[in-house]
């Protein structure tokens, strides 16, 4: 299971031009990642579990549906998260140059494929 | 003019020009400044935990140095926007309609121009009093009575505060309504309700199928003697059917001039027809049994066979067709 996690995450990192991955689950842990040295994988699984389910609260009590995706831009890149049904989220890492039209397509089909393998 | 009048003020405009829902000035996540309408204190509470987690980011990735952060919901109808002035001060932003991602960005790039030079005194005031307002919250919290405290405390300020004799007259009040008054008949009646009702299970008693199919089958009899009655047709008084017989046949064999030319071979094969008709197929069977058993000990002659015939008419079932049938078979004889 855990082998195909990587696959999409690496197809994902490799097509899109990303500097790395992270499947995180919904209490924040790190399912599978691959994430440059630069970044703390814990870290950064807790705090994208964290302010996706924040965000997503806040637009439900706005009664506002669903928080499709959250990122935030940093001076050296971006960190995308988007969620996976209710059971993950997956969170993306790219550089500041990254092509930000190819990269969200991309996430979406990773996200497609980890549907699927998550049921 | 004061720090929180310049950053209300500097909101004031923001507001106005993005057209956002929410505006607020957060120091490591907490709310030192806000303007809003339609936004209640949950969601409030819940964008700054918001916020404050996302500061982390600058510790997750090194070098990091977050700008900004965007969402939007499904529907695009919904955006989040938080615009980091320093790694501890942000301007957070609620959107309710379409999300105008640049708008909000020039907007909050602005304030933030303005904002950064406050940046000293904000976090001063973190310190001062976000922080100390924090903690003293907390304090109180930890400091708050246990519910049973409170509940022990508040019954001692309500009996001090009631004087002997007013309880006296509330006591009084309170009884006049109740009817039992003797310390006898609140004994019985606590008992009654404190008593549970024990029912032993040699006291439960469960009838049994048999007797249920007894009594409905006495049941049914009575309906139908009921019926038999009410059709004036009473089986009590009318005579039995060997009574009948004995009669009928006593004054048939005296009235009925039998002819001796009669065949009692073909009489006996009309009654069997007779006895088939009245009975079913089954009356051959029934009728070869009775006929071994009765002339066992009976000569077979014309006196005979008509009390043999009173015998099996006995095994017709209805009354009235055991009659009828009494009747055909009379007529044979003449």
């Amino acid at each position: 299971m855990a082998a195909e996690y990587y696959k999409v995450l690496e197809e994902l990192i490799r097509d899109s031009g990303a500097e790395g991955a992270v499947l995180i689950s919904v209490d924040g842990l790190a399912i599978a990642s691959i994430l440059p040295a630069s970044a703390d994988e814990d870290r950064v699984a807790a705090m994208g579990a964290a302010i996706l389910s924040l965000g997503e609260r806040v637009t439900s009590e706005l009664d506002k549906g669903i928080l499709e995706q959250l990122y935030i831009k940093g001076s050296t890149g971006y960190i995308i998260f988007t969620g996976i049904k209710d059971v993950a989220v997956l969170g993306v890492l790219a550089p500041s140059n990254a092509k930000l039209g190819l990269l969200l397509m991309e996430i979406q089909r990773a996200i497609k494929k980890l549907e699927q393998i998550l049921g | 003019m004061g720090l929180k009048e310049t950053v209300a003020e500097l909101l004031k405009k923001a507001y106005t020009d993005a057209k956002v829902n929410y505006i607020g000035l957060f120091i490591k996540g907490k709310v030192y400044e806000r303007r809003s309408t339609g936004i209640n204190e949950r969601v409030e509470k819940n964008f700054s935990k918001m916020i404050q987690k996302s500061l982390d980011i600058n510790i997750a990735i090194k070098n990091f140095k977050a700008e900004f952060l965007f969402a939007e919901n499904k529907s695009k109808n919904f955006s989040i926007f938080v615009y980091y002035i320093t790694n501890d001060i942000a301007i957070g932003m609620l959107q309710i309609g379409k999300p105008n991602f640049s708008l909000l960005k020039v907007v909050s790039s602005d304030l933030a121009k303005s904002i950064a030079p406050l940046s000293k005194q904000l976090l001063e005031v973190y310190e001062t009093e976000l922080k100390g307002k924090e903690e003293s919250e907390d304090q109180f919290l930890e400091k708050l009575p246990k519910k049973d405290t409170v509940n022990k405390n508040q019954n001692k300020v309500v009996e001090e505060s009631l004087d002997t004799s007013e309880i006296e007259e509330l006591e009084k009040v309170l009884t006049q309504d109740v009817k039992i008054d003797t310390k006898e008949e609140k004994k019985q009646v606590a008992d009654e309700i404190q008593e549970p009702v024990e029912i032993k299970p040699d006291e439960i008693k469960i009838p049994d199928l048999m007797e249920i199919l007894n009594s409905d089958q006495t049941n049914t009899q009575q309906n139908e003697t009921q019926k038999e009655k009410s059709e004036e047709i009473s089986i009590d008084k009318q005579p039995s059917l060997e009574e009948i017989l004995k009669e009928d046949s006593k004054q048939d064999i005296k009235n009925i001039e039998i002819p001796i030319s009669a065949d009692i071979k073909e009489i006996c094969s009309n009654v069997r027809k007779l006895y088939v008709k009245y009975i079913g197929p089954f009356g051959n069977f029934l009728l070869n049994k009775r006929k071994e058993e009765f002339f066992k000990n009976n000569p077979f002659n014309r006196e005979s066979v008509l009390k043999f015939c009173s015998i099996i008419a006995e095994d017709i079932p209805d009354t009235k067709r055991k009659e009828s049938f009494l009747k055909e078979v009379k007529e044979f004889f003449k």
